[in-house]
């Protein structure tokens, strides 16, 4: 396939002007989305050019500089600077790549591994489903954050063994949401000609079943953003998650809260609302793609 | 003066791509006491006039001018109030499937009185008599049994009637009965018409009858507007308009209906059998009682036999639930028999897997009754076509893509509706691309399920043409599942009516219409709408 091809079909929609009536035009009109996705992109932005930013990349990445403890907002430090002597703005753009890697890695993990399970079981039905949505429902069974700090505690804590006790709470849902789907799906007149054509059934899941469930999907993991990225930032409060000296939300949140007392609220303040504005970005923006997508809720 | 009268009237609906016009100056009056049939293809604003009268118009619409005059009012003057009182109370409708239209959780009479109570201060055992009474005067046997039965204890005839004796619990003067008979077997829509006549006759009632069925209007109608495209491009007496008709979208829908005489000459008659099904029994399982318990055997093929003569057209006529889909998937080995034996090419099939399988996979296709649901929405054109060709044969992409522009144009279409996706078709064209798809692997027997059902009167015409000329090109064995005696009639060879899983009766084309031996094939040609049945006597 030619580059161009490739691009026209992957990117082509966020440069074109959209067909009028497409969910990509319904999103368009969705001000408040548009507005969270640019800042969704502007986070991304942030954490990519992190060392270029801030002029303390080495404070950044967790050096200590103790010469500078506690000050409060200036000009030099304008989110102020932590028990360390870090400078805090610097510490929360290099936070913002655990908490965005984590948060997108968890949803794609759970959505890769839930969604393909719920094909099979919608798609084969008998007691591939039943053993597929037995094992969900013991997953189901135990309140989700509690078993991720119970597989957190066992596990070494670092970002991928944070990430990987998240996921293993959130697939089951995603399970469910596709295998409702695959088994309406499955009786559709297109599956019954593929087979009847000869299609082997890991190609039909692949080509028939998979790609008519995306949408509800992809809603749901854009809605599940925001929540990934608060469950990780608790467990790192925790303490279960990254590990000093890598800058981290949660943490921040974590350490700050000893010192609000003490009048020094900016050690805290500064990574809390990160957490605020890109969790509710990530949950205006899964909303604005549910409306755009589902044509019962949208409206000319 | 007349009883109703539409004025002028336009609807637009506000969709992204703009105002779109859905009707554009409706007129017509309706005279009390006749049948005003409203006839027109998918699209053209019949549904959407009923429902405007009833001030239904769903959103995103709305009316921007006319009027309709109801008995001399001006029903756009009246009040919201005033009008919620009027629907039901003067006008009543029924709708095309009654299963959606009842309430599964409420008893018949739990619904009727319901009706009335909202209505009408009458007492609740004068209410009960009139409401078994309207039972008894629409057909149904048994008033008490049926209105203490629940909607999924009836069946779609009983609730059809059902909905009509509703809909003059009110005393209704006007019934809008839109597409009334469209989801029942034929020899219920016989009735059901039947019956409507007879509300007309003994209480005078009014109905506007909204239809894509020309054969229906011939049976039923005194009047008749032909609608295209939110317009009334031709109106008048029923049969005025049907013997002479003056607009040409109305003879289009008139020569467009099967008459009875064939689209191909009957070739000569082959003896060669190409797949011979015997003893062939399905049975389905049904659970019932706690944990599945209570397990009871329900046959949907007893014993069944068939052969199918190589290059030959059978066609298989029967009502919903005879078996004639269960039979087609067996013979696709979509699911597994019960017991018995399906030879082709000197092999059971039923028996074959792995190689032996894939290899009759590509001698075996079929096309399905709605094309929208046997295509698969996010692939393309091309895609769809190619799959076949991607599963059993290696070809380079220069190769498939000469191989699926070939039979998307020998389908009808043209090469470069490969990359357009199935939403951007018509219906009579997804149905082309089916076709082309079950081409693609050089087949020898086609099945054909309602292949044209699903699709306006005009296009059906073209796709059986496009049938019959791919057979003679590729010679090709056809199975033509309906429940359309009409239109089986016009490119079958031979005909297999069937009833409750059996072959009733099995004989050349010509013979089962003219001379019809079982008893249920009989009642099927009865039921059959008499304009083509009039088409066929050349008294049109």
């Amino acid at each position: 396939m030619k580059p161009a091809t490739i691009f026209n079909r992957w990117l082509g929609f966020a440069f074109t002007r959209p067909e009028p009536g497409s969910a990509n035009w319904y999103f368009r009109r969705d001000k408040l989305a548009v507005v969270c996705l640019f800042a969704i992109l502007f986070m991304i932005f942030v954490a990519l050019a992190a060392p270029i930013l801030t002029p303390y990349p080495e404070q950044g990445l967790g050096d200590p500089n103790l010469g500078e403890k506690f000050l409060p907002p200036s000009v030099a430090h304008p989110f102020g600077t932590d028990d360390l002597g870090r400078d805090v703005l610097a510490r929360v753009m290099f936070g913002a790549r655990s908490s965005l890697i984590a948060s997108f890695a968890i949803v794609s993990v759970a959505m890769v591994f839930g969604s393909v399970l719920g094909a099979i079981a919608g798609y084969f039905g008998g007691w591939i489903d039943e053993l597929i949505m037995r094992i969900t429902d013991i997953f189901l069974a135990f309140p989700p954050l509690l078993l991720a700090i119970t597989i957190a505690t066992v596990l070494e804590p670092s970002l991928r063994n944070s990430i990987l006790a998240v996921a293993v709470t959130w697939w089951p849902w995603y399970t469910r949401i596709v295998r409702a789907q695959a088994v309406t799906i499955r009786e559709r007149n297109y599956v019954k000609a593929a087979r009847s054509i000869g299609v082997n059934d890991a190609t039909i899941i692949r080509r028939h079943i998979l790609p008519n469930v995306l949408g509800p999907v992809l809603v749901q993991a854009t809605l599940d953003l925001g929540s990934a990225l608060l469950t990780i930032a608790g467990l790192s409060f925790l303490g279960l998650g990254i590990q000093p000296p890598t800058a981290d939300w949660g943490v921040m949140v974590s350490d700050g809260r000893e010192y609000v007392q003490s009048g020094r609220w900016w050690i805290g303040l500064f990574p809390g609302l990160a957490i605020f504005i890109t969790t509710l970005s990530f949950n205006l923006l899964g909303d604005g793609v549910q409306t755009a997508t589902d044509p019962r809720i949208r409206s000319v | 003066m007349s009883f109703l009268k539409v004025e002028g009237l336009h609807i637009s609906f506000n969709t992204p791509h703009g105002v779109a016009e859905a009707l554009r100056g409706v007129e017509f009056s309706v005279h009390e006491g006749a049948i005003f049939g409203v006839v027109g293809e998918s699209g053209s604003g019949k549904s959407l006039t009923g429902k405007a009268i009833l001030d239904l118009v769903p959103y995103p619409g709305r009316i921007t001018s006319g009027r309709i005059f109801f008995e001399n009012e001006d029903l756009r003057q009246k009040s919201e109030r005033e009008r919620r009182a009027m629907r039901g109370n003067q006008i009543g409708m029924i709708f095309q499937d009654p299963s959606a239209a009842l309430n599964p959780v409420f008893t018949i009479e739990q619904q009727m009185m319901g009706i009335m109570k909202r209505h009408r201060a009458e007492a609740k055992k004068e209410m009960r008599a009139k409401a078994l009474g309207l039972i008894h005067d629409v057909g149904l046997p048994d008033p008490e049994r049926v209105m203490k039965s629940y909607p999924h204890e009836l069946s779609g005839g009983m609730q059809q009637r059902v909905m009509i004796a509703m809909s003059l619990l009110l005393d209704a003067k006007l019934l809008i009965a839109d597409e009334p008979t469209t989801a029942l077997d034929v020899t219920i829509q016989a009735q059901i018409l039947d019956l409507l006549k007879k509300l007309r006759d003994e209480k005078g009632l009014t109905i506007m009858l909204i239809t894509h069925d020309m054969g229906v209007v011939a049976e039923t109608c005194d009047e008749v507007a032909v609608f295209y495209a939110g317009e009334v491009v031709e109106r008048g007496n029923a049969q005025e308009v049907l013997s002479n008709p003056q607009h040409d979208y109305t003879r289009a829908l008139l020569a467009a209906l099967p008459d009875g005489s064939r689209w191909d000459e009957a070739g000569e008659d082959s003896t060669r059998p190409l797949i011979e099904i015997q003893n062939l029994t399905q049975e389905y399982v049904s659970k019932s009682g706690l944990f599945g318990r209570t397990q009871t055997a329900v046959r949907i093929l007893d014993q069944f036999n068939l052969t199918i003569y190589e290059g030959e057209t059978l066609g298989v006529v029967g009502e919903s639930g005879c078996g004639k889909s269960t039979l087609a998937n067996t013979l696709m080995r979509l699911i597994p028999a019960t017991a018995g034996e399906i030879r082709y090419d000197g092999s059971d099939i039923l028996t074959l897997d792995g190689p032996a399988l894939r290899q009759l996979r590509q001698h075996f296709q079929m096309v399905f009754q709605n094309p929208f649901t046997s295509l698969n929405p996010r692939m393309r054109v091309f895609d769809i076509v190619a799959e076949p060709l991607r599963t059993h044969r290696q070809l380079g992409s220069a190769d498939l893509k000469v191989q699926v522009d070939r039979l998307i144009v020998e389908c009808g279409l043209t090469a470069d509706y490969a990359d357009r996706y199935p939403h951007e078709l018509s219906g009579g064209q997804a149905q082309r691309v089916a076709v082309a798809r079950a081409l693609a692997l050089n087949p020898r027997f086609l099945i054909l399920d309602e292949p044209t059902s699903a699709l306006d009167v005009s296009v059906q015409d073209r796709i059986i043409k496009l049938l019959v000329d791919l057979q003679k090109k590729h010679q090709l064995t056809y199975l033509f599942i309906s429940h359309d005696l009409g239109v089986v009639q016009q490119i079958s060879d031979r005909i297999a009516v069937m009833f409750a899983g059996e072959i009733v009766e099995l004989g050349t084309s010509e013979a089962v219409f003219t001379a019809p031996q079982h008893e249920y094939t009989q009642k099927l040609l009865a039921a059959t709408p008499s304009l083509i049945r009039m088409k066929r006597d050349n008294s049109l």
